[in-house]
């Protein structure tokens, strides 16, 4: 084989950035729940369900990078109601898990497809734009997209799962960035989201729950609910800061050991590293999702194919929107909402999704000149 | 091409929006964990850090034999973590009335913001018994129970007051468990621990401890033999003269040493309810009173050391003398005759020792009260000792020399009183009353009484043995003939006081302090007695009141201290010789 050939198939720099994500990833887990009373006996018990998901997770991308990511547009409309079939069943079947009910129990791991939807709206969008080729300045067009983004969107606000709504909205917006959708078009969906969720309040259409505005709002003033959301907030903070330029070193995170810090091992695992590796720590982290990131933006570039170039741009979208908003909200820059880091938080579904996305990227960067 | 364009330019605007955020986290990263760390490291060691205080164990009290009056016992306390007990509702009401009190008052406990609540701290072990069980059946979580050490005071009432108490947190609040807290408590220990999101201490993690020192164990001057005896004395005869309250101080006149301080009425210092404001004073030390006649004895001693009299010097005394526009009478009326100096004090003449005080003079009266203490507080180991009042020389009315020499319009202390006694026990020399024999810690002697030094001497040894022996008169043919005790040479004064009224005009019509102090054996006293009872009905007289409590209780301690007799029965009547 030549070897130069395979060089510029493969994307070397994204894979060993995203298996030192995951392997970062397990190093954080592990430390979140080492001492988790509810997992009493076997400290490795959730690391070892990581490790499945990540194993899982890496075939998936090896599939997805060597099939032809092409083939998936012509899937389009079977996908698209799968994807609503899917957030439909989790609406009757589902158990609730704080106070959203967005889990599917299978044997004994636990899916959640509103993380899958996520990808599958990327590829249907993506379709969707790509078939419309340049026609999408019309207002005509603007409807039509709000349409396929809707039917998903009001699905998963009715479970309620707040978070997925709005890395749906990111995806929308970073896409049609990219698809070319003019500028007015983006003011319209702006206003329109705000009568929507003023009209929405207003009328009780939109069932916002209490602690969900909490967490919303408490990162203006998290004294706010101090024993609540802003409780979440300020032992975040607390483990970062106290992390300081070094960290407390790895394992060693006393706010994270004591349990200070909530959810450690999912939405606030961005707090275990800023205890444990410090500064220079958690910079690293954002160092190498950047990287990730530019590689994205790179493959989004390099594609000569449009469909190719709104795939990547839609998944490198989801992604600096969930490391955005979850490493602010950890340090107060961002609300409080339940959406994982990618790569690192703990969660089956999300770790899988993720890594199918890199395979994806992976197969279009393969085939960039086609 | 164009369109390769416009999107390299879309993504463009795409990666500054990156750049941004990626450059707002970074600052942000920044400021929390490089500018404002030092912030969050300290509240981060506040959350987690906790100092458990370890009480010491309290010192234990004792009389001079050994006997313990006050130790410590070991019960359980009921706590609770609120937030883990699951149904608040079932546990008040399955365990108040176990406790024996109100549901709505552990609902309130419960509800608290709080890892820790007291649901009742100190309980009987039947009661603690009884409580865990109802936890373990109903499988209530939350509920805990730690080992607290309380005071037990074995004696009950005896010593109540000189001994005091301590609260709930074994501070001491009352008489000598107040007095010497600082010495008895010791010195906590400290553990500083991490501990969890929940409050609970994490085991093996102890960051820095120090071992509690224990308080010291205290020996007192008190015997508990004589105090029970001067109890039961004293509480004879407030029931018999059905008396308002009543004080009995046994005092070494040589040591100052305290053996018994008796106070009725008393309280129960195990039960911590039955303590008021009057049942808990040790009146002998904390409340003022007019002494009445036993002053006579001070102004006489003062006269003889002045030279101004002799035991035989004569006086002519009316059966009643006008001092300015007061005229004083005698207790019974008698009519006009002559009196030796000996013989006013043996009759307890107010005529008469209103005379040797005119004699003195103010200046001199209120040189012997200094002298005698009667301006300051004795200075007894014990805390509330009241101070003395009596008019200074400047202020010395016409009435003052009509009052004080038989000891009205002049305020004291039993305790005082006592005092100036013992100074004519031993010949001259004050000495301070105390209730310490010492203290002693682990390893060292802490405190011992060896402060209580004799202080210079203001009588001469002479004066002292002329006025025993007058007070020797004053109980064998005089007014205190009750205060007999067989086998031993007593000496001692009546005092019978009419009460001042509270607003601080006249006197209160019917309401005396019946008294008596005295000592034995009187040619070398070794121990001085005094009883004060309050209010007595029926008959109001030092003599037939206070006496006899003093005779009771002279001739148990005498006996029980095995002070030889120095008289025998057949001696017992005769009069020594005396050159009267």
């Amino acid at each position: 084989m030549n070897i130069l050939g395979m060089n510029r198939k493969i994307d070397l720099v994204t894979i060993v950035t995203v298996l030192l994500l995951c392997a970062f990833g397990m190093l954080a887990v592990y430390s979140a729940t080492k001492v988790n009373p509810a997992q009493a006996g076997d400290q490795y018990f959730l690391l070892k369900k990581q490790i499945i998901a990540i194993t899982v997770g890496i075939v998936g991308l090896l599939i997805a990078s060597l099939y032809d990511y092409n083939k998936l547009k012509k899937f389009m409309i079977p996908l698209y109601v799968l994807n609503a079939a899917m957030l439909t069943t989790v609406l009757f079947i589902g158990s609730t898990v704080r106070g959203a009910e967005s889990w599917i129990q299978i044997g004994s791991f636990q899916l959640q497809p509103s993380e899958f939807s996520k990808l599958i709206l990327i590829i249907t969008l993506a379709s969707f734009f790509a078939s419309r080729k340049t026609q999408l300045d019309s207002f005509k067009d603007l409807l039509i997209t709000l349409a396929h983004i809707g039917v998903p969107l009001l699905l998963v606000l009715a479970q309620p799962d707040l978070g997925t709504a709005i890395c749906y909205i990111a995806i929308l917006l970073g896409m049609m960035l990219v698809a070319g959708s003019p500028a007015r078009h983006f003011a319209i969906i702006f206003l329109a989201g705000i009568i929507f969720i003023t009209v929405g309040i207003q009328f009780d259409l939109i069932k916002i729950k209490g602690y969900q505005l909490d967490r919303l709002t408490v990162f203006i003033n998290p004294d706010n609910d101090p024993q609540g959301a802003g409780y979440n907030l300020l032992q975040s903070k607390i483990a970062v800061g106290s992390g300081q330029i070094t960290g407390k070193g790895l394992f060693s995170g006393t706010q994270t050991r004591l349990q200070f810090l909530p959810e450690r091992h999912t939405d606030f695992i961005f707090s275990v590293i800023g205890e444990e590796t410090g500064f220079i720590g958690s910079s690293f982290l954002l160092l190498l999702f950047f990287v990730l990131i530019m590689r994205g933006l790179q493959t989004a570039l390099s594609s000569k194919n449009f469909f190719g170039t709104l795939l990547a741009a839609g998944i490198v979208s989801l992604w600096i929107f969930q490391i955005l908003e979850n490493v602010g909200m950890t340090i107060g820059l961002m609300p409080i909402t339940g959406i994982p880091l990618p790569f690192i938080s703990y969660g089956n579904s999300s770790l899988m999704v993720h890594l199918f996305s890199v395979g994806l990227l992976l197969s279009i960067y393969a085939r960039r000149y086609v | 091409m164009d369109r390769s364009y416009s999107i390299k330019r879309r993504v463009a605007a795409l990666l500054s929006i990156i750049l941004v955020g990626f450059l707002c986290i970074s600052i942000r990263l920044f400021y929390i964990q490089a500018i404002s760390a030092a912030k969050y490291n300290k509240e981060a060691e506040e959350q987690r850090l906790c100092s458990i205080k370890i009480p010491p164990n309290r010192g234990i009290i004792r009389d001079r034999n050994g006997s313990e009056l006050a130790v410590n016992t070991v019960l359980d306390t009921i706590y609770a973590t609120p937030y883990l007990v699951e149904d608040r509702e079932k546990f008040a009401k399955i365990v108040a009335p176990v406790l024996k009190v109100d549901e709505r008052d552990i609902l309130n406990k419960l509800t608290k913001q709080a890892n820790f609540a007291y649901i009742a701290r100190k309980v009987d072990p039947a009661t603690a018994r009884k409580v865990k069980k109802l936890v373990k059946d109903n499988k209530i979580k939350g509920i805990g129970f730690l080992k607290e050490s309380k005071r037990y005071y074995p004696f009950g009432r005896t010593c109540s007051h000189i001994v005091g108490f301590s609260g709930m947190d074994n501070q001491g609040l009352s008489g000598i468990e107040l007095f010497y807290n600082k010495l008895l408590y010791g010195k906590p220990g400290r553990i500083v621990a991490e501990r969890d999101a929940y409050g609970r201490p994490i085991p093996r993690s102890i960051m820095s401890s120090y071992k509690p020192v224990d308080g010291a164990d205290i020996i007192l001057t008190i015997d508990q033999n004589i105090q029970y005896k001067a109890e039961v004395e004293l509480k004879k005869a407030i029931k018999k003269y059905k008396a308002k309250a009543g004080s009995v101080i046994v005092m070494n006149p040589e040591s100052g040493e305290i053996y018994a301080m008796a106070n009725v009425p008393d309280y129960d210092p195990n039960n911590l309810d039955s303590i008021t404001d009057d049942n808990q004073r040790n009146r002998a030390v904390t409340d003022l009173y007019e002494p009445g006649s036993t002053m006579k004895t001070v102004i006489a001693a003062a006269a003889l050391e002045e030279g101004l009299c002799s035991p035989s010097t004569t006086f002519f005394l009316e059966p009643v003398i006008r001092v300015g526009s007061k005229t004083i009478k005698e207790a019974h009326a008698r009519p006009a005759r002559n009196f030796s100096f000996s013989q006013i004090l043996q009759q307890s003449s107010n005529v008469g020792i209103v005379k040797v005080g005119m004699l003195l003079g103010q200046s001199k009266i209120v040189k012997y009260l200094e002298k005698f203490g009667f301006n300051k507080k004795s200075g007894i180991d014990f805390p509330g000792e009241a101070e003395g009042y009596y008019p200074q020389a400047d202020r010395w009315s016409k009435v003052a020399m009509a009052n004080i020499p038989f000891g009205q319009g002049i305020c004291t202390t039993q305790l005082a009183m006592t005092k100036a006694y013992a100074i004519i026990a031993n010949d001259g020399v004050p000495i301070k009353p105390h209730l310490l024999i010492n203290a002693r810690g682990k390893r060292e002697k802490l405190a011992s009484a060896s402060e209580s030094k004799p202080e210079e001497r203001i009588l001469g040894p002479r004066t002292c043995a002329q006025i025993r022996e007058i007070l020797e008169k004053a109980v064998l043919d005089g007014t205190g003939t009750q205060a007999k005790v067989p086998n031993y040479s007593v000496g001692g004064k009546t005092g019978t006081a009419q009460k001042a009224r509270v607003n601080g005009r006249g006197y209160e019509k019917g309401k005396y302090i019946a008294s008596f102090i005295g000592m034995a054996p009187i040619r070398n006293p070794k121990l001085v007695i005094s009883v004060v009872i309050d209010e007595p009905k029926g008959s109001i007289y030092g003599a037939s009141v206070a006496a006899p409590v003093f005779s009771k209780i002279a001739e148990f301690s005498l006996r029980y201290l095995k002070i030889p007799p120095d008289q025998g029965p057949e001696t017992r009547d005769q009069k020594p010789e005396t050159g009267n």
